[in-house]
């Protein structure tokens, strides 16, 4: 196992840099890949074979309502594509019997870069994150146990897992694909990047805006990633604990894991709550709030700054990612 | 080099599976430990009725993890024996045999195991059998084993009620994952002749009562990592007892 990945980690980093030097295009075969300015990914999925085989299983099962209690919620219900994998236009979601959730379901992107996963990070590895909505009573209401029963008694899903393990089905093996599927999520080619790997250049707007970033945002919210997957406040306080319940410590209380600012333009609205509706109430926030305990301090732009961070925030927005047909249906 | 990559990676799956097929045929236990739970020394099922100092108790659910099994030898040394268990008790069982394999040959005086699943399991992802998330026996919030889960009703006379205590957290001062050790007093296992059977009581009267009782008009539910779940989970020192060695 340990030499299939790295081969295969051999064989996809010669086609990813094969794929950067032409103009940007989607490389179909390639499912996972190390965009070349990214650093070591935390998860490799399994590669060759076996890895194109979970990733498009992962795809079926990632769109298909069976995993829900009455069959009528799929991961993708609340995790579209043109939202770059959020749920457009809606604060909360609502799963199973029309429960609504607590918090905003997030973008979903560059996962296998991620160290834990969910808002307070209390899942600490991409294998088991699926089993938490899942088995929530508001999202899919699905026990995993009893996923693993349907899938056993639903002939497709048995005999293409008994194809590629020749074996009774296990939860480990359909929970792998959707984490295949899921790492196959990759948002490395918006301007930003381009521009990164020298094939484009920012404008003046994005420039400065590029510079204030740097001097405001950049100490969490850092490239290329945009977040350092720590736990902190941005002073937003709702009665949700975020961070507290995982850790029990009070100082956790309203902190959440930073969030990447990738792909803003289609994952609105913003913050755990999904509260706020627009960049500018963002804006507006940091300017305005009281709450300073992880920030240095409020962030004070005149309208020019606006424009130009903005325009810096736009240039992290990846419309390859949002149009990549192997992340769809 | 995508040809010798593409080769080593099928030659890699047929070697898998031929291994299997190999281990299938050929491997029997070096030795067999039966582990029992009891209320004070007499079998214990689910859905019986059992008496505390204070309390009627009966359980529900009883399941719980054992695992890093170590043996210690006649000269004092130590052997690590990879194993991850997984205990249920039910209606009609209250014995559960564990099989180990790859016991050197030699003569032991104790046992040490594992209640629960070692850290490293608690981070590595989907994993497979005993371990498999399905079981019942894993967190989906706070990603991590229940090593030892313990439902049931009790009445105190005065307050009764459900309880609900699930074990686990793996980290730091407040893991819930104790090892235990087992001496075997004046008697030796021993490998080098047959399949000795190792006969250990699991006594849920003593981890009840241990140095204090349970309190579960008090604290009915423990289902999260932290510093009750620790307390709970050294009542594990308390419990188990070394019965008899027969070869």
């Amino acid at each position: 196992m340990y030499i299939n990945k790295k081969i295969g980690l051999g064989l996809l980093f010669c086609a990813a840099v094969l794929s950067c030097k032409k103009s940007v295009t989607q490389v179909k075969e390639v499912y996972f890949y190390q965009p070349s300015h990214f650093p070591a990914p935390n998860y490799v999925p399994p590669s060759g074979v076996e890895g194109e085989e979970l990733f498009k299983i992962g795809r079926e099962l990632f769109y298909d309502p069976i995993l829900s209690s009455d069959n009528s919620v799929s991961c993708g219900d609340c995790h579209k594509a043109i939202a770059a994998f959020g749920d457009p236009g809606h604060r909360v979601s609502h799963g199973v019997n029309g429960a609504l959730g607590t918090r905003n379901s997030p973008p979903l992107f560059n996962l296998a870069w991620k160290s834990s996963f969910m808002k307070d990070g209390g899942i600490n590895h991409i294998e088991v994150q699926a089993i938490a909505p899942i088995e929530n009573p508001v999202e899919m209401n699905l026990p995993i146990w009893e996923a693993l029963q349907k899938l056993k008694n639903n002939a497709h899903y048995r005999n293409r897992f008994y194809d590629l393990y020749g074996d009774t089905l296990q939860s480990a093996h359909f929970l792998k694909a959707i984490a295949t599927f899921m790492s196959g999520m990759i948002s490395a080619n918006a301007k930003y990047d381009q521009v990164i790997q020298g094939f484009d250049a920012f404008t003046a707007s994005e420039t400065r805006g590029a510079e204030l970033f740097e001097a405001h945002c950049a100490t969490c919210h850092s490239g290329p990633l945009f977040t350092n997957n720590a736990f902190l406040s941005n002073g937003f306080m709702t009665d949700d604990a975020g961070r507290m319940v995982i850790t029990g410590s009070q100082e956790d209380s309203g902190r959440f894991v930073v969030p990447s600012l990738r792909n803003l333009a289609y994952s609105k609205p913003y913050f755990h709550d999904g509260s706020v509706n627009s960049l500018s109430e963002v804006l507006d926030h940091y300017q305005s709030t009281t709450n300073l305990k992880d920030l240095k301090s409020n962030i004070i732009l005149t309208e020019q700054e606006r424009t130009d961070l903005l325009a810096f925030l736009n240039t992290l927005n990846d419309p390859y990612f949002i149009n990549n047909q192997n992340l769809q249906p | 080099m995508a040809i010798i990559a593409m080769a080593t990676m099928i030659s890699c799956k047929k070697d898998n599976k031929e291994t299997e097929n190999n281990n299938t045929n050929t491997i029997t236990p070096s030795m067999t430990i039966h582990v029992e739970n009891v209320w004070n020394g007499l079998p214990l099922y689910l859905n019986d009725t059992v008496q505390t100092l204070s309390s009627k108790i009966v359980f529900k659910t009883l399941n719980y993890y054992m695992s890093n099994f170590v043996l210690e030898d006649i000269n004092g040394d130590f052997h690590h024996i990879s194993s991850y268990q997984l205990l249920q008790n039910s209606n009609t069982i209250n014995d559960l045999e564990i099989e180990l394999f790859d016991v050197p040959s030699n003569e032991y005086v104790g046992l040490q195991m594992m209640m629960g699943v070692d850290s490293l399991k608690n981070v590595s992802g989907a994993q497979e059998g005993v371990l498999d998330p399905a079981n019942g026996m894993f967190w989906n919030w706070n990603t991590g084993y229940i090593f030892t889960k313990f439902e049931g009703y009790y009445n105190n006379g005065t307050t009764s009620g459900d309880f609900t205590y699930h074990l686990g957290g793996f980290t730091g001062a407040n893991a819930a994952n104790p090892v235990v050790s087992v001496p075997f007093g004046a008697d030796i296992l021993s490998t080098e002749a047959g399949i000795p059977q190792l006969h250990i009581l699991v006594d849920w009267k003593d981890f009840f009562e241990a140095t204090t009782e349970i309190d579960c008009a008090n604290m009915p539910t423990v289902t999260m990592p932290g510093m009750m779940a620790h307390n709970l989970s050294l009542r594990w020192h308390q419990a188990i007892h070394f019965d008899h060695v027969h070869q």
